[in-house]
């Protein structure tokens, strides 16, 4: 038995004087890396899209949740910090909650969540005997201006000490719409009523814009598409640049978020909805949403100092310009390639423009750089009277409404539920609903959607569902 | 034959011995790491069953004898199951049936108007509807458009509010819900002290039940009882599930992770522990309470217990590194892994872990003394914000070693939600 002591000394000499692999090694048994075979389009947000936890399997409600895929344990930290103070209900101040407190003496809701339901889209009410919850209503005078008591928009909560603004009552208009083929469709639009005004009658001339919220996915990314680019293309798409005041200060620039583009940034448009939404004061918007004539509001919202502390405004911001774009489904089926090359003949490619690529920005590198899909030209377009609310926002006027991203559109019901609604107040109960309202600028494309037949409109639909 | 058979067992007994004594320099394989990170989610879990067993019988005892020996006995229960539970969250993100799981079991914070009754200045979001439901006097809760039959407290009502409610703070299950009935509001705000409900919310006389500090009748006791019960039985039924879920068996979710490709199987390892350390750790529960200086904002409210939730979080992130857990000591490891491959950077990750240990047990030693961690965020103690701005520190450059360490193992993007750019 000898030989097998020696084979014994000899394979342990061998393990021994294996030497430690060079670095940087290879380690263990390396599978064929999980390729994601998927061309451009398939991934909106580029790399920083999101795929699937499970793969295989379909997104879940956490659809428009996701920080971007391309953040590092840094960036995430911080995203999960903002994502906390977007999701968790702020207090009325004062109160003993040092830094959550802040909400009011007017407001429409607690938290950035409480209409970005999961960070998609709000629902507008179901009809009139049920309050506003996650959607709102703007208002303005006939010629632009702002109501004297009540400002631009009706928030529909107050502080306990306060008189509370009109209740909105919302009563949905059925009409029904038949295309060539024979198929009809019911269509309903909104009828707003303000009831109880507390303090004096509302002119019936006033204008009313019901307004849900839209969905968060992306933002960073669109903020970050040269604005000489969105510029220039409006020669090609017929549409206009709502030219905005920035904040501090004033300064004209092109304006890109909210349903008329109102806002130039990601933050400008967070802290507008902090004060509007929430009665939040912040550094840039350092009042909270008391009309000139609102004695009572004024008299309960005396500090100057922001409510936002600037690590939380710096954490929410960061977070709504890394929530990322969900990776596309079913891109490939025959019938969405039909479906997609339908929406490039009819034009809504045009104004839904497909492809841009974000500028370098080294603020943001995992924004930076990257192709995005996310079918907008961010330019404003007449759409005919129909949609018009009469709202004037900035350059935009009463019917005029910002190309709005169709990113993530497939996922909407499963973020929102059912009652999530298309359109800038939610009437549209489905893509197809959303696509009849089309008018003005969009009216020949409309008319050509309605002459295509029911397998062409399948098509299309599958299309607008594979975003 | 019977000489010849030990002297070779002897023989394989030596070869091992030699090839073990100098292990230290080869590199375990993938496969091996992996089936260690298993063998400690398991024997995490397998533990925490164990203390919802034991946190069960007490719990029977309390409801069959209500008296504040019984009372003190399921809180005790409650902590002690709770020390094993903390450290499985490190298993949360990698893995992404676990956070959506973690979901029904561990879920906060609570509005705790939902559940039963509150304090004159409760808080509640303004836009919960649900957020004053009282499911202990409440006969119907109303939750959308859906109204539910409340009169027969059991598992399948509790699930049923669980998922139908769209506001996350109305929470019907997991380990919290128990903590705000054996507990109950803590309303010492930052002065520390927990939760102080009387044993009387449970009592079986019909002339001796209350709601905290009034008589209530004795129909708000029964139902206390029944939902204790009925969240108990919940609890053990997710945490059996999640055993077996971890468990050696062909198919499991587990040995699919070990048979599966390995670096897919790394990349959710080290994801899972930089996010539990950075996203979670530091930024959800140490950051954001910081930040916002709100005792609603400590995750065990309730029974103050969060310094210790602080440190076996922490200390569950070096079991998965260290492949231990209690007395289990994995033959491979994610640290032999490291060591052998990329020694520099493992030591700098030993370090970082050792750091973040010492922060985290400053934060429980202070807690075991009485500066549990709302007293710690309370607005102007700069002692107290250091204690936790240390371990946000610690625990963020832990975070982005685990991503170095990624990096240097060339797996590409960590975060499985990632598209891989091959």
């Amino acid at each position: 038995m000898r030989w097998l002591w020696i084979l014994a000394a000899l394979l342990g000499l061998a393990a021994c004087q294996e030497a430690p692999p060079p670095a940087p090694a290879r380690v263990g048994h390396y599978a064929p890396p999980a390729t994601v075979d998927l061309p451009p389009e398939a991934l909106p947000g580029g790399l920083t899209t999101h795929l699937p936890l499970q793969p295989g399997t379909r997104l879940s409600a956490e659809a428009f949740s996701r920080p971007a895929s391309n953040l590092d344990a840094r960036g995430r930290a911080l995203f999960t910090v903002g994502n906390s103070f977007f999701t968790s209900p702020w207090v009325l101040a004062p109160a003993s909650v040092a830094a959550r407190d802040g909400l009011g003496p007017l407001f429409n809701a607690a938290a950035c969540q409480d209409c970005h339901i999961r960070d998609g889209r709000g629902h507008p009410p179901a009809g009139p005997d049920e309050p506003l919850i996650s959607a709102l209503l703007r208002i303005g005078m006939r010629d632009g201006s702002p109501h004297p008591l009540y400002g631009a928009q009706i928030q529909t909560r107050a502080a306990p000490t306060l008189m509370p603004e009109p209740q909105v009552q919302v009563q949905w208009v059925e009409h029904t719409l038949v295309y060539p083929d024979g198929r009809s469709v019911h269509l309903r639009a909104p009828q707003i009523r303000l009831s109880d005004p507390a303090h004096g009658v509302l002119d019936d001339t006033l204008q009313r814009g019901l307004r849900v919220a839209p969905p968060m996915i992306g933002l960073g990314l669109l903020e970050r598409i040269p604005a000489a680019q969105i510029r220039a293309y409006a020669a090609m798409s017929g549409g206009r640049a709502n030219n905005v005041a920035a904040l501090p200060g004033g300064q004209k620039t092109l304006g890109r978020f909210g349903w008329k583009a109102a806002q130039p940034t990601v933050r400008q448009q967070s802290l507008v909805a902090f004060a509007e939404d929430l009665g939040i004061r912040s550094r840039l918007i350092p009042q909270a949403g008391c009309g000139p004539l609102q004695k009572d509001c004024q008299a309960a919202d005396t500090g100057t100092e922001p409510e936002l502390e600037p690590q939380i405004e710096e954490a929410v911001v960061f977070y709504a310009e890394h929530l990322a774009p969900p990776a596309r489904r079913d891109h490939d089926r025959p019938e969405v390639r039909a479906g997609e090359a339908l929406f490039g003949e009819l034009g809504c490619a045009r104004c839904h423009r497909p492809r841009w690529v974000t500028e370098q920005d080294p603020q943001r590198p995992q924004l930076s750089g990257q192709t995005i899909f996310p079918y907008t030209d961010l330019l404003l377009h007449d759409m005919g009277p129909e949609l018009a609310d009469g709202i004037v926002e900035a350059e935009a006027g009463g019917s005029d409404w910002r190309t709005p991203p169709l990113w993530g559109l497939g996922h909407t019901q499963t973020v929102g539920g059912s009652r999530a609604g298309f359109l800038h107040d939610g009437r549209a109960r489905t893509p197809e609903e959303a696509i009849l309202w089309h008018g003005g600028e969009a009216a020949a494309s409309r008319d050509a959607w309605m002459r295509l037949d029911a397998t062409q409109r399948r098509y299309l639909l599958r299309f607008l569902g594979s975003l | 034959m019977l000489a010849l058979k030990l002297r070779c067992g002897a023989l394989i007994a030596a070869v091992v011995m030699v090839a073990t004594s100098c292990s230290g320099q080869r590199a375990p394989s993938t496969q091996q790491v992996l089936e260690g990170y298993r063998r400690v989610a398991e024997a995490s879990y397998q533990a925490t069953l164990q203390g919802v067993i034991e946190l069960q019988a007490v719990v029977d005892a309390l409801i069959t004898q209500p008296s504040p020996a019984t009372l003190d006995a399921a809180r005790q229960a409650w902590r002690a199951a709770r020390v094993p539970y903390a450290q499985t969250e490190a298993l949360r993100f990698g893995n992404w049936f676990v956070d959506a799981w973690e979901g029904r079991v561990n879920a906060w914070p609570i509005d705790e108007g939902f559940l039963d009754y509150v304090s004159a200045d409760y808080l509640a979001s303004p836009t919960n509807p649900n957020a004053r439901a009282n499911l202990i006097a409440a006969e119907q809760i109303r939750i959308g458009e859906r109204s539910l039959n409340s009169q027969t407290l059991d598992e399948g009502l509790l699930e049923a509010l669980q998922t139908l409610s769209d506001h996350e703070s109305n929470v019907a299950t997991g380990f919290h819900a128990i903590e705000f009935f054996l507990w109950g509001q803590d309303l010492n705000r930052h002065g520390g002290g927990s939760g102080d409900r009387p044993w009387t919310d449970f009592a079986l006389g019909a002339e001796d039940c209350t709601d905290g500090p009034i008589p209530a009748p004795a129909r708000h006791c029964e139902r206390r009882r029944a939902v204790l019960q009925a969240l108990l039985t919940l609890l053990r039924r997710e945490l059996e599930q999640m055993t077996v879920v971890w468990g050696a068996q062909a198919g499991s979710y587990g040995d699919r992770l070990v048979q599966g490709p390995a670096d897919e199987g790394l990349r959710r390892v080290l994801f899972g522990l930089s996010s539990m350390a950075g996203d979670e750790l530091a930024g959800e529960r140490l950051q954001v309470a910081l930040l916002s200086q709100a005792p609603e904002e400590e995750q065990d409210c309730f029974s103050d217990d969060t310094h210790n939730a602080i440190y076996f979080n922490a200390l569950g992130i070096d079991n998965f590194y260290f492949g231990r857990f209690g007395a289990l000591q994995a033959p491979q490891t994610l640290a032999d892994l490291a060591r052998a491959t990329e020694p520099a950077l493992a030591a700098q990750i030993e370090r970082a872990l050792q750091a973040t240990q010492a922060a985290v047990a400053a934060i429980r030693q202070a807690g075991a003394q009485g500066a549990v961690f709302d007293t710690l965020i309370r607005p102007g103690n700069a002692q107290g914000a250091a204690m936790i701005q240390a371990a946000i520190d610690a625990l963020q450059t832990q975070a982005q070693l685990f991503e170095a360490l990624g990096q240097a193992l060339d797996l590409g993007p960590l975060n499985p939600a990632a598209p891989r750019a091959d």
